[in-house]
């Protein structure tokens, strides 16, 4: 896998390795997977390039050839504020009806374009494919069963002067707590998308004053880095909880490195200055070289409220060997992940039926929500460092000073004290005095 | 080890000691001094280099053209902050958002424990406002700052730079870390409060209450201060040195220089003129003088210092607008600064190359910490040889000593008057710490004073009174231990200062080792006088009376001259920096109370022993 | 395997359970049990010195080097205020650190012996050598304490009654140790507290900066050669007992003091708490310092690393302006100071030996006085 996708993930061993009791569970069919074998790392310091895109396009059926990965080009993806791809395994059955199974391998992107700087540079609101992606639709992967291109229009329905070309089919959802959500679709299997247009490329518009009010999710992370120095720390998660009325479960699970010497009796968590206990605390203490420090909390956040969660640590030397070149820039925290069950008016997490068209990823969960999975911000911590260019000058000062130490000992201890007459010059010098004098006639010493 | 073992050896070099002391302590005196004095000079200072090779400084082609935006939004600035009678919040509000950052806000309250009469300032209310340009694709882990402080009557052009700046940065693609655009207000307070809630830490002891902060960008890299007033500059002052005499290390402003001199714009340090040729050494000692001073003061140079408290590298940039005849607009002023944000945004790792103990003669020089120690290892030397020879005194090696000298128990300790002093001195100095916060509530209403004068005078009050405590010794020879206590103490002292800020350690050991090599009983009159020339109250006077000499701006106006007016503002000094210490943690009153006046009441305790 | 925020022995682990909460009532407790157990241990020792003295013989003219009684009234208020108002007792209680319990167990353990009981000073060298290892070579100058008064004759290998003693303390002392042992597999239900806490002092795995030698060597160190040097430097540390056992033989006091001193300077994890002991104990030997070389140097030295420590720590982790250097030549100098301390007390004890045999004033025939020199 690491070689395929480039991916680094050969430094992935068991110290970055935990096995999480809560939080991840399998969403294939049957639950005869051993929970015991389950295990999450996350390699922080990597980052997603061009050199993971290509290898991911060459998954797909059609590669970039055909259909909608013709869309991926690495030039205009990169340009983007945010990006993400991802790769799930699960066991699927064959059929409805069928005993048998197979592997369903999904891949997903996502990539966050820049609004605000497109309408800067072009003075209007809106956007087409090609601006986005460089170019638009030629026509589907030939081998695709399903090929489709929604187009999210629910917050700009309402705005003044808003226009959306070529005109496709509009599947309206609702769901509960009276939100609407409105998609637009261009089936690209069907003939009538490229019959009136050879090339599909819907583009939207609106008036260039109106200032869109998206609604913001319910659940938002931030973790941060506390303290001053390169001794003490702390990790502080800011959960913020942004539902009115309704309180939120949340399952939080962080992966510390075994270097960070976390001290759990400091754990606290407050709600608007008052403490709010979490339900459950499973943590595993780390081992040095061996296993990083594993905590889950089950946590509930009130309604409208900003719940923290802190933790103290104090960082440890390491030996000289184990710095990364740059040692100087710090190390890299993985992102804690947030695990909850959002009510279904959740603006990110979409419809609720089974045939809605994000529902093949995000489960259905109890018919009251959806999972969602939160990672926060990554973290860079700095550790105290020795002296790279010294290693052979500390192991002779340091056994210089235990060669003081043993030489006086061994002085002190194996001699013993005698007399002397301090007219008398000492050996070599009476001897060579001696041998002047026998020459110059005169007696010797 | 042969030196330490062979009796004959050690015996012999001690004699040479005692016999020479006195030769031996001012030849080191004179040493340091005149070691201090060449610094300035090459081979001792150096010519400045960029020592991190990641901040490629100038390589980029600078695309900054938003001087007008800049202007116009500065005029808005003004026009708004006459209009709200403070910082304008919303305004700043709605024109970041506009520009597409990302936008926060941080109220904040300090009480102070007692009123500001320079800042006019005693219950403190105010808000911060953070915009964010969030770097594309990275996951906020590094961060880079661009601070405004807000002034009420100033600083309305670096608001319009930075705000034309970060929008032109927010429509960039190589940024690597975060941009924070800060505007703070009550200058140093402000920055403290935004810096405490941001790493979650506390660094002083007064509290400071504030709201929760949000959009945190991860581990501050580095940050610059700008001060910038008129609409074109002449020149770009840099401000270095932070509370406790901290300096940012030495790429920062070394970067900066290079970026000015690239721009064709001047770069100053102290605000003088870089030296010239015929006049060099007395012009690089101006700078060298004044920079000196600063650090000593433990005050922070600009807004900027508190940064280096917390590992973030940062630096002032001042703009000033002179006679000169070339002038830099702030389109210039604004690729200026994207040059130094491309750089910083270079860096792979902090700052870690160059160094962070230095003394800058001028910008193209530098003293480093190797060059300056031996001036102040020289002038600890003195301490040194004067309680060695006081060593050898007290315990007189058996060979020299006669039969009667040895039947009685050697050189007992006269415990009572020793510990006594020892003690009467460290609780004076603990009482002259504590009182002024703890009395002037009461001195205010007893004697109808404005509050910051009864604290300057109830500390005046503490020190003068101290000196007139009766000292009577129980043996002839007990002022030996006395004085052989206070010499360690004080070596002990100037030696851990000098690591921290040694500015500071090097100008309070220039008179405070002669004094305390001198001070005898025999030699009452000339003990006195040094003692009180080397007295805590009188440095400090010296000190800012030196700082107004040599200030490049001269008196302000409406300062009263002369002797009257110097002690006037050093008693506002007084009460400033016990003010300082408390709001921001600078160190300079607790060491002149805690660390330097009980020294120097032993001293003066053996100075004034009698039998 | 070695876990490294925690390597305590499980008992501590156990106690603390309880105590937790007192902490600062129960080390302030500690610190001042432990001054009351001195102080008694050097009156003890007091009398021991008195006695032995009244029992040598001398050689004419050392009137000047014989201890008083003047000064051994005083001596055990000397010891209980040096360990009692020294700073980094002070310290070390308010850090809350274990060393107070192991100075506890030491000072239990040298006033046992000078009560003379086996029984006790077997059950506290136990406890010392339990709690971390190198207690452990405190056996022999216990044993040799304790056969002055228990075993007749002459204290030589020859001698069949000592090799008995010597054969009988150390069973008893295993004994112990094997009962602490048997305890905490008890409690913990497993044995994995050995590599735990013994492993962990024997193979220095944790490299927080600390005031000894081992840290920085032990994180520059090129991989290779690491089990070598952990070899060397834990020998060094064993190392000077037999030597020592050899020379001191008669003066098992002295002994004691030199062994805790060594301790503290040589263990892979020093602190200041174990110099704080060594430190207390200094006025026994105050009657040494007329020959002492040193002792300005030393005091110099060893305020200058005081001063030091802290501010070099601070450049280091908290402003960032200074490396690991500067802290690393502090420790060097600091561990530099205290030899040169310990071997001084050494050469004086030595010394003064010599001049009580031969006499202070030693004179040639032409009289000329003569140097005295070690050779």
């Amino acid at each position: 896998m690491s070689g395929l996708l480039c991916a680094s993930f050969n430094f992935i061993d068991k110290t970055n390795t935990i096995a999480p009791a809560f939080g991840f569970r399998p969403m294939g069919i049957g639950n005869e997977t051993d929970e015991s074998y389950l295990r999450y790392a996350s390699l922080p310091r990597e980052i997603v390039c061009t050199e993971n895109l290509t290898p991911w396009k060459k998954l797909l059926p059609c590669d970039s050839k055909a259909g909608l990965a013709t869309l991926l080009a690495g030039g205009k993806l990169f340009n983007s504020m945010y990006y993400s791809l991802g790769l799930h395994f699960r066991p699927v059955p064959m059929r409805p009806d069928d005993a048998g199974w197979s592997w369903q391998l999904t891949q997903t992107l996502t990539v966050v374009f820049d609004g605000f700087v497109r309408s800067k540079l072009t003075g209007t609101n809106g956007w087409t494919l090609s601006s986005l992606f460089g170019r638009p639709l030629d026509g589907p992967c030939p081998i695709a069963s399903r090929s489709r291109l929604y187009v999210d229009i629910t917050d700009i329905e309402q705005a003044p002067g808003f226009s959306l070309n070529p005109a496709g089919t509009t599947v309206t959802e609702a769901s509960g707590m009276d939100r609407k959500y409105s998609y637009v679709l261009y089936n690209l299997l069907q003939p009538s998308t490229f019959a009136q247009v050879k090339r599909l490329n819907p583009s939207v518009n609106w008036d260039a004053d109106w200032d869109m009010q998206s609604q913001r999710p319910w659940l938002h992370v931030e973790r941060f880095l506390t303290g001053v120095g390169l001794h003490h720390g702390g990790i502080s998660s800011l959960l913020h909880n942004r539902h009115p009325n309704r309180s939120l479960t949340v399952h939080h699970q962080d992966t510390l490195p075994w270097f960070l010497r976390v001290y759990s009796h400091t754990l606290t968590v407050t709600t608007a200055g008052k403490a709010n206990p979490p339900s459950y605390v499973g943590y595993r203490p780390a081992r040095d070289r061996e296993r990083p420090h594993q905590l889950e909390l089950l946590l509930t956040l009130p309604p409208a409220t900003i719940t923290r969660v802190d933790i103290q640590f104090e960082r440890a030397l390491l030996t000289w060997t184990e710095y990364p070149p740059d040692a100087n820039h710090g190390v890299h925290i993985c992102a804690a992940v947030v695990t909850a069950v959002l009510p279904d008016s959740d603006p990110c997490t979409g419809l609720c039926s089974e045939n809605s068209p994000v529902s093949f990823y995000r489960p259905l969960v109890r018919d009251t929500g959806h999972l969602s999975r939160l990672y926060t911000q990554t973290l860079l911590v700095s550790l105290p460092t020795p002296d790279f260019s010294m290693p052979y000058n500390v192991v002779c000062l340091t056994c210089t000073v235990v060669a003081i130490g043993f030489g006086s000992f061994h002085n002190i201890l194996t001699r013993s004290f005698r007399t002397r007459d301090p007219a008398q010059a000492s050996g070599i010098v009476r001897h060579l005095a001696n041998l002047i004098r026998r020459w110059r006639g005169v007696p010797l010493l | 080890m042969g030196l330490l073992s062979d009796p004959q050896s050690r015996e012999r070099v001690l004699l040479f000691l005692i016999r020479h002391n006195s030769k031996l302590c001012i030849l080191c005196y004179a040493l340091g001094l005149v070691w201090f004095l060449l610094l300035p000079l090459p081979p001792l200072s150096a010519p400045t280099y960029i020592s991190e090779n990641a901040l490629l400084p100038g390589l980029v082609k600078r695309e900054f053209v938003g001087g007008p935006q800049a202007l116009s939004l500065s005029r808005e600035f003004a026009a708004n902050k006459a209009l709200v009678g403070g910082l304008p919040v919303e305004w700043l509000n709605k024109t970041m958002t506009s520009l597409g950052l990302e936008v926060h806000t941080q109220t904040f309250a300090v009480d102070l424990p007692f009123p500001d009469e320079i800042n006019e300032r005693y219950h403190v209310r105010g808000t911060n406002v953070q915009g964010v340009v969030r770097a594309r694709r990275a996951a906020s882990t590094e961060a880079l700052v661009l601070h405004v402080p807000f002034l009420p009557e100033a600083n309305d052009q670096a608001m319009g730079l930075a705000l034309s700046l970060a929008a032109h940065f927010r429509k960039q693609v190589y940024w690597a870390k975060d941009l924070i655009v800060l505007v703070t207000e009550h200058d140093l307070l402000g920055i403290q409060a935004w810096l405490g809630a941001y790493h979650g830490i506390n660094l002083t002891s007064l509290g400071v209450r504030s709201s929760e902060l949000g959009g945190y960008c991860g581990a501050l890299q580095a940050a610059i201060t700008l001060q910038l007033s008129s609409d074109v500059a002449t020149s770009i002052d840099l401000q270095l040195h932070g509370p406790n005499g901290l300096l940012p290390n030495l790429d920062l402003p070394n970067l900066v220089h290079h970026l000015c001199l690239h721009a064709k714009v001047l770069c100053t340090v102290q605000e003088l003129l870089p030296p010239q040729e015929d006049n060099a050494w007395w012009q690089s000692m101006h700078i060298m003088l004044l920079q000196a001073l600063g650090q000593a003061s433990t005050k922070p140079a600009s807004e900027h210092g508190l940064f280096l408290r917390h590992r973030v590298e940062a630096l002032g940039l001042k703009a000033i607008n002179s006679h000169r005849q070339e002038k830099a607009s702030l389109e210039k002023l604004g690729r200026l600064l994207e040059g130094v944000f491309r750089s910083l945004n270079n860096l792979l790792e902090r700052f870690h190359q160059s160094f962070f103990f230095y003394l800058l003669p001028s910008l193209q020089s530098y003293v480093s910490i190797g060059n300056y120690a031996p001036c102040a290892a020289a002038i600890l030397v003195v301490l040194f040889l004067c309680a060695v020879e006081l060593w050898a005194k007290l315990n007189p090696e058996k060979e020299r000593r006669t039969r009667e000298a040895a039947a009685s128990n050697p050189a007992s300790i006269p415990w009572l008057s020793v510990i006594g002093s020892i003690v009467i001195a460290h609780g004076l100095g603990i009482a002259l710490y504590l009182g002024p916060l703890v009395a002037h509530q009461r001195a205010a209403n007893y004697f109808d004073l404005p509050e910051d004068e009864a604290v300057s005078l109830t500390a005046l009050g503490i020190g003068v009174s101290s000196l007139s405590l009766p000292h009577r010794g129980s043996t002839p020879q007990g002022w030996i231990w006395l004085k052989l206590f206070a010499l360690l103490e004080l070596g002990m002292l100037l030696l851990a200062l000098d690591l921290l800020n040694f500015p500071l350690a090097f100008m309070l050991a220039i008179p405070t080792v002669p004094a305390a090599v001198v001070s005898q009983p025999s030699h009452k009159t000339a003990s006195i006088a040094l003692l009180l020339v080397a007295s805590p109250a009188v440095i400090s006077l010296m000190g800012l009376a030196m700082k107004t000499e040599l200030n490049p701006h001269g008196p302000t106006s409406g300062q009263l001259g002369g002797f009257i007016g110097l002690f006037l503002r050093w008693l506002q000094c007084l009460s400033q920096s016990i003010l300082e210490h408390q709001s921001l943690g600078t160190n300079l009153y607790p060491l002149f109370t805690l660390g330097l006046f009980p020294c120097w009441l032993q001293l003066w305790h053996v100075a004034l022993w009698k039998e | 395997m070695i876990p490294c925020i925690v390597s305590q022995t499980p008992m501590i682990i156990y106690i603390f359970h309880f105590l937790i909460d007192y902490s600062e009532l129960v080390f302030t407790v500690v610190d001042i049990t432990t001054t009351v157990i001195l102080y008694l241990s050097a009156k003890k020792t007091a009398l021991y010195l008195w006695e032995k003295q009244k029992c040598r013989k001398w050689s004419v003219d050392v009137s000047e080097i014989l201890l008083r009684p003047k000064s051994l009234h005083w001596l055990p208020l000397h010891v209980a205020a040096a360990y009692l108002l020294n700073p980094l007792t002070v310290a070390t209680c308010v850090a809350r650190s274990t060393c107070a319990f192991h100075n506890l167990l030491l000072a239990l353990l040298m006033l046992a012996t000078q009560h003379n009981s086996i029984m006790l000073s077997a059950v506290f060298l136990a406890l010392a050598s339990y709690e971390s290892l190198y207690p452990v070579v405190l056996l022999f100058p216990v044993i040799l304490q304790l056969a002055q008064k228990e075993v007749k004759g002459k204290l030589m290998l020859q001698n069949p009654y000592l090799l008995c003693f010597i054969l009988e303390y150390t069973v008893v002392f295993l004994g112990c140790l094997s009962i602490l042992l048997m305890l905490s597999y008890s409690l913990l239900y497993s044995s994995d507290f050995i590599p735990a806490v013994y492993g962990f002092i024997l193979s220095v795995p944790d490299l927080t900066p600390n005031v000894g030698l081992f840290w920085y060597f032990f994180t520059e160190v090129f991989e290779h050669f690491r089990l070598f040097f952990i070899c060397i430097f834990q020998l060094n540390t064993f190392i000077y007992t037999l030597p020592l056992i050899i020379v001191l033989s008669d003066h098992p006091q002295f002994l004691m003091f030199i062994q805790i001193a060594l301790l503290a300077v040589f263990k892979s994890y020093p602190n200041l708490g174990d110099v704080a002991f060594y430190l207390a104990l200094l006025p026994i030997w105050s009657h040494l310092s007329r020959y002492l070389r040193n002792s300005f140097l030393v005091l110099c030295l060893l305020l200058s690393c005081g001063v030091l420590f802290p501010i070099l720590w601070h450049l280091w982790v908290f402003s960032g302006s200074a490396n690991a250097n500067f802290y690393y030549a502090a420790t060097l100098a600091f561990s530099t100071a205290q030899i040169l301390l310990i071997s001084d007390y050494l050469y004086a004890f030595r010394r003064r030996e010599f001049h009580l045999k031969y006499g202070t004033d030693i004179k040639t025939q032409d009289g000329r006085k003569m140097m005295v020199e070690l050779k």
